[in-house]
């Protein structure tokens, strides 16, 4: 148990970001249970790594905490707040999940970083090419790599721009779904190292009093990375937290 | 002018089978059967339709002709949702709606607006009217069920990616559904091109043949290829946006394990 027990112990009950509460999901139209009972709640800091073996339900659990899924029984909190419908594509801006095959969509690099820009959730927020060339400079990517057309892109390429395209968003949560599995280790090296400074990164501000701190979500079949890139693991066997 | 056919007559066109029985045969086409079988269909089929369409004119009551239309609508639904490649729960009722919005809209405007049929439920006019609107209905149901289903399959790691990044199920959805109204509509917009051109259509032919002077025909023709136009136009979007609502559930999320493949 490396859950609640153990967090309240190392830090002085920091605030909870996302509360996931006896969630279980049943495969669409079969009946058997996708992942069942899980219960887990993730603060400001956290950068919690889910492992177990391949089809054990990491990636359905992740896909539960964007809420991209409907499950069967349980709630996600946000906040400690339920959150209704009208407000899932705003949360899905504030907990991004990045899905293993980094989907683009038809246009250049710089096309699918305007995209999200575009949604109604993303109001008073812009685009900004100088801090995604900086980011894609620590990635090391060049200039040029913005004006790249998206489908051209090899599957390590599109998880980069996957990862860019999330964190201009300012999101407090990422949940990373195999986020550098098709990268070599260099790249997959910076690419951690993006994303730890930008968990470590704490703006100034409150949002009507509520945390603005940062937590991660980690899912990788990568040891080495689940040791580098968490403070915090949850085994997974059998859609459960044994 | 118009002359009327012997049954007689009718035989002697119907003995043409016999050369493409006689073609089936000589190039060993094994259709002999198929074709045999087609024809005695096609046959029956009109003859049955003329009947029924006898007894409806002859009779000329509200009731008969609206219980034809809701018939012919039933009918065509049945043959729009047949087509697309994949299926889902609800599919006819979806498709029943949408050849009803895109049929019936058009049956009424042609009624009472352009045409002010009198009485509106004239069986002469309405009947053929509403076949026409309706067949060209379930070929736009149809189009936008298939292309709206195949796009949200085929696409789906773009529109979670979407959907990911704070899209709202609309906002996630609206390349799919544009496109699928886009391919829903070429048909239509190619049959305004080419009408005239490449062959007759089919109404104008019919009034020809009756006698009826080429411009009146004309004017008649044009007006029906609006309302087929619109038509197939209201049932694709239609189809589409009703597919949008169950695929795409309120909650953003997308549940494309709702589409299920057609058992060929």
């Amino acid at each position: 148990m490396t859950d609640a027990t153990t967090h309240a112990a190392t830090r002085p009950s920091p605030p909870s970001l996302i509360e996931a509460r006896n969630l279980s999901r049943r495969a669409p139209g079969q009946g058997a249970w996708l992942f069942q009972g899980i219960s887990l709640s993730l603060h400001e800091g956290d950068q919690l790594a889910l492992r177990g073996p391949s089809g054990a339900g990491k990636s359905v659990i992740l896909r539960a905490l964007a809420l991209l899924d409907a499950c069967d029984e349980g709630d996600v909190l946000w906040q400690g707040a339920p959150i209704d419908a009208a407000a899932i594509p705003s949360y899905r801006q504030k907990v991004i999940y990045l899905q293993q095959r980094a989907a683009m969509l038809p246009g250049s690099v710089a096309d699918n970083l305007r995209l999200p820009f575009a949604f109604a959730a993303s109001a008073g927020k812009s685009y900004d090419e100088a801090q995604a060339r900086s980011w894609f400079a620590r990635l090391g990517r060049g200039n040029d790599f913005l004006t790249k057309n998206a489908r051209d892109l090899s599957g390590g390429e599109a998880q980069l721009v996957a990862l860019v395209r999330a964190l201009q968003l300012a999101p407090q949560v990422l949940l990373l779904d195999e986020a550098t599995s098709a990268l070599d280790a260099q790249t997959a090296a910076s690419f951690q190292q993006l994303v730890t400074t930008w968990a470590a990164d704490r703006p100034n501000g409150l949002d009507h009093g509520l945390s603005l701190g940062r937590a991660l979500v980690w899912v990788t079949h990568d040891e080495k990375q689940q040791v580098s890139l968490s403070n915090r693991v949850i085994n997974i066997a059998g859609g459960r937290i044994p | 002018m118009y002359q009327s056919l012997t049954y007689l007559q009718v035989a002697l066109a119907g003995a043409l089978v016999l050369v493409n029985g006689a073609l089936s045969a000589l190039l060993q086409l094994k259709l002999g059967k198929q074709l045999a079988i087609a024809a005695v269909r096609m046959v029956v089929q009109l003859l049955l339709v003329g009947l029924v369409l006898r007894f409806v004119f002859a009779h000329s009551s509200w009731f008969l002709v609206a219980g034809l239309i809701v018939i012919m609508s039933g009918l065509a639904t049945s043959a729009a949702v047949q087509r697309p490649d994949r299926v889902y729960t609800g599919m006819w009722w979806d498709g029943l709606m949408s050849v009803v919005l895109g049929g019936w809209t058009m049956g009424l405007f042609a009624a009472f607006v352009v045409l002010r049929v009198n009485p509106w439920y004239q069986p002469q006019t309405i009947v053929p009217l509403m076949g026409m609107i309706l067949g060209n209905t379930l070929t736009g149901v149809s189009l936008g069920i298939n292309h709206f289903t195949d796009s949200v399959v085929g696409e789906r790691d773009q529109i979670e990616a979407m959907l990911s990044l704070g899209a709202s199920r609309a906002e996630a959805a609206r390349p799919a559904l544009s496109k699928a109204v886009r391919t829903g509509m070429i048909p239509t917009i190619n049959g305004m091109m080419v009408a005239g051109i490449v062959s007759l259509p089919g109404m104008m032919t019919g009034q020809l043949l009756s006698g009826i002077d080429p411009v009146e025909a004309v004017k008649y023709q044009i007006v029906v290829m609006f309302l087929i136009a619109s038509g197939a136009s209201l049932a694709t979007v239609a189809a589409a946006l009703l597919v949008y609502r169950r695929v795409f559930s309120a909650r953003h999320q997308l549940q494309g394990w709702m589409l299920r493949e057609r058992r060929k």
